[in-house]
């Protein structure tokens, strides 16, 4: 199952490499890790996905609690949360596809960013299965390179 | 106020801390640092000979005294060299804080001399690490170091300091409070936990208490023992957990696990009510978990919360400092009676195992048998690693909390010797035991220097059989005999070729006795128990220096009782045959 954890922790040096040791060291797998200010200066949010069984993902919890630079750490529950993730995807262009390509990216809400005579950029966010349903449709076209955020995520209300 | 430089200001530091001992191993980065505490009367600085030494030092000096342990070392080489004496400190929560000189803050990155990413490298083997930046940072990173060394779950914090950092200049303040907002340890149970516990104890037929080095870290002897009585439980311990409860009390059923008693694994079995305090389920102490404490409901209660359920599954978790949590936890309980578990208990201790005795050589039961009846009650016994770490732990008649010093987690061969250096120096008068053998007495053999010069009264036993036999004894059980690298007294022949001593193994390799010698100590050799007992009296008597006492011992004695690994609790050998 697909765990968000959400980690409040001092902007500080070394504390990235702090929380990836603990959960490395481990054996545990990161699936996807996000790292940015919060609304302190002194903090800084990761949110950090794994697929993983309940036991693991408790034990990741109570191992991130320990470190002294993490302050906080809870796992966003997946119906109480805003989930976005951002997508760019470059593709070529290809005149005989373009009108079904330009279709597949508005259904989806995307937006082309750039273009030059030989391919576009698409950007697109959503939640992370939104994000893949695209990159599905849009695989047909042919995928340059793509690159994903990794899921952010915060809960819908205050945790106390 | 006047500024002082970085160096003065951790020399402040400690001395705000109340520390009166440091150990250490001097290096560029870090002269100035040396340089003021050569002016430092009130801190006695021990110059050991290897910085792995310097750590386990502090290390046994923290664990016979519940203080924290000192270290200073230099910026690369100093700093790599304690990584194994952090990690052991680590393991058994030992509160120790750690300064490594670094190269100056503009060359770190530049691949300098002597630099290191002691940071990075000390990560997994400390409970925390700073990096300093700033010398005005420098006091409040002390302060912080050292409330978290010896708080919640004790263990090693590293200061890497900059050589800049240590000799620019700041003001000294240290009268901040400490604020850390990711560690607030929680002390006292929760009251709801503890009335599921007080429900599970009332109900249960079959309880058994095991106490582990968390009971020796909180001081809650006395309460567990109140514990036992009130509710008659019986009690076991795990390796770390001996000395909390006194070898002969009637409740003591003595060590659990791997090399266990019989009494002790079958009564785990055979329990419905496993309360764990202060220990952490290690594979050691456990067996195969599945089939582990099988009918056992169980309580835990641990000062980290990520210790409970890790291993085995907890039914009532406890988070707390032991000692507070069972003063909570006392005036709820009520009187209980289990005479039936306990006629079966005393039933399990008439269980006994193959011990050997008699042989052309000394055995190990012997050897204990001297030194339980020649050493004073207080004595400190330390360890290394290995056979003879089990023999102390199943022969050696333990009464009292932190007097049994061993590296638990780890299994550090090399710690036991160091670590009685730092025993001895916090414990002036008391005596101070080293049982080692002849593998991991040389792992750290260099602090001969350190335990001479400071002329420190330190007995130690090295259990010399001439090989690595822990390894020898698995080899034996599980490798049909081939004794791969693990005969210290010849290695020349292919393993299946050897038929034990010849003519052309070495003697003493090394002659302990000229080591004691060239190191201005004294050294002799023993090879009855009657000698053993004269030179152990002999022995106590000297206050200027170390005595070694090597004892060759019966060459292929195993260590029974034994569960194999990952064979379940009450599946045990005890001498070749199952229980």
């Amino acid at each position: 199952m697909r765990y968000i954890l959400s980690l409040i922790v001092e902007n500080k040096h070394g504390v990235l490499a702090k929380v990836a040791q603990v959960i490395t060291g481990r054996g545990y797998n990161i699936n996807t890790l996000t790292v940015g200010p919060s609304e302190k200066s002194d903090t800084s949010r990761m949110i950090i996905t794994f697929d993983c069984d309940e036991k693991t993902i408790n034990q990741i919890v109570k191992q991130l609690n320990k470190l002294i630079d993490v302050i906080k750490v809870f796992l966003i529950d997946d119906n109480e949360k805003v989930e976005r993730e951002l997508v760019l995807i470059r593709v070529p262009r290809k005149k005989d596809f373009e009108d079904s390509l330009c279709r597949v990216i508005d259904i989806f809400k995307g937006r082309i960013v750039n273009v030059t005579p030989k391919n576009f950029v698409i950007e697109l966010t959503g939640y992370s299965r939104k994000i893949n349903a695209f990159i599905e449709n849009i695989k047909p076209y042919g995928i340059q390179d793509l690159m994903r955020t990794g899921p952010l995520a915060l809960p819908k209300y205050d945790i106390k | 106020m006047s500024k002082i430089s970085g160096a003065q200001i951790i020399v402040e530091a400690l001395k705000r801390e109340g520390i009166d001992t440091v150990f250490g191993y001097p290096g560029g980065a870090v002269i100035p640092l040396f340089d003021v505490l050569y002016s430092t009367p009130e801190i006695n600085v021990i110059l050991t000979r290897h910085e792995q030494g310097a750590v386990h030092a502090a290390d046994g000096y923290a664990r016979s005294t519940g203080k924290t342990g000192v270290v200073i070392v230099t910026s690369g080489p100093g700093a790599t060299n304690t990584v194994t004496g952090l990690a052991t400190a680590n393991f058994d929560s030992s509160p120790i804080v750690c300064f490594t000189g670094q190269v100056p803050t503009s060359m770190i990155g530049i691949d300098a001399f002597q630099e290191a990413d002691t940071t990075g490298i000390t990560n997994p083997v400390t409970k925390h690490n700073y990096l300093v930046h700033n010398v005005e940072d420098l006091a409040i990173t002390i302060k912080n170091s050292f409330y978290i060394a010896n708080s919640g779950r004790p263990g090693p914090v590293v200061i890497d300091v900059p050589k800049d950092v240590i000799l620019s200049k700041a003001e000294f303040n240290y009268d901040m409070e400490i604020n850390i907002r990711g560690y607030k340890p929680h002390l006292d149970g929760h009251i709801n936990q503890l009335k599921k516990a007080v429900d599970l104890i009332e109900k249960a037929k079959k309880p058994i208490i095991i106490v582990g080095g968390g009971a020796i870290i909180s001081g809650a002897s006395l309460e567990i023992k109140e514990f036992m009585k009130k509710c008659d439980i019986p009690v076991t311990a795990t390796l770390n957990g001996l000395g909390c409860i006194e070898y002969d009390n009637e409740y003591f059923l003595g060590m659990h696990g791997m090399h266990g008693t019989i009494a002790a694994n079958k009564a785990i079995q055979e329990s419905d009510l496993l309360i764990a305090l202060g220990s952490r389920f290690d594979d050691r102490a456990t067996g195969k978990l599945s089939t582990f404490a099988p009918n056992a409901k169980i309580i835990h209660v641990d000062i980290e919360s990520a210790s409970i359920s890790k291993n085995v599954h907890v039914d009532v978790p406890v988070v707390g400092d032991l000692k507070r949590v069972l003063n909570q936890l006392l005036p709820l309980l009520p009187e209980k009676k289990h005479s039936d578990w306990i006629e079966r208990i005393k039933e399990l201790k008439q269980l006994t195992h193959e011990i050997p005795k008699n042989k052309d050589r000394i055995t190990s039961i012997e050897v204990f048998e001297a030194l339980n009846k020649i050493v004073p009650d207080d004595t400190i016994i330390v360890t290394d690693v290995g056979q003879h770490q089990m023999w102390t732990a199943l022969y050696y008649k333990f009464r009292y909390p932190r007097t049994f010093i061993t590296s638990g987690g780890l299994g550090t061969m090399g710690f036991g010797f160091p670590a009685a250096i730092g025993a001895q120096l916090a414990n002036k008068n008391k005596k101070v035991v080293c049982i080692s053998g002849d593998g991991s007495f040389q792992m750290n053999i260099q602090e001969m220097a350190t335990a001479v010069v400071e002329r420190l009264p330190i007995i130690i036993l090295i259990m010399n059989n001439g090989y690595l036999g822990m390894v020898r004894q698995w080899q034996e059980l599980f490798n049909e005999g081939r004794f791969s690298s693990t005969c210290l007294m010849n290695c020349q022949k292919h393993p299946t070729e050897c038929r034990g001593e010849e003519s052309n193994c070495f003697k003493f390799i090394p002659d302990f006795v000229k080591i004691a010698d060239a190191y201005g100590a004294y050294g002799i050799r023993v090879k009855t128990k009657e000698e053993l007992e004269d030179a152990l009296g002999n022995a106590l008597n000297r206050t200027d220096g170390p005595t070694i006492i090597d004892i060759i011992t019966y060459r292929k004695e195993n260590v029974w009782p034994m569960v194999p690994a990952g064979a379940s609790l009450d599946e045990m050998l005890k001498g070749g045959m199952t229980v």
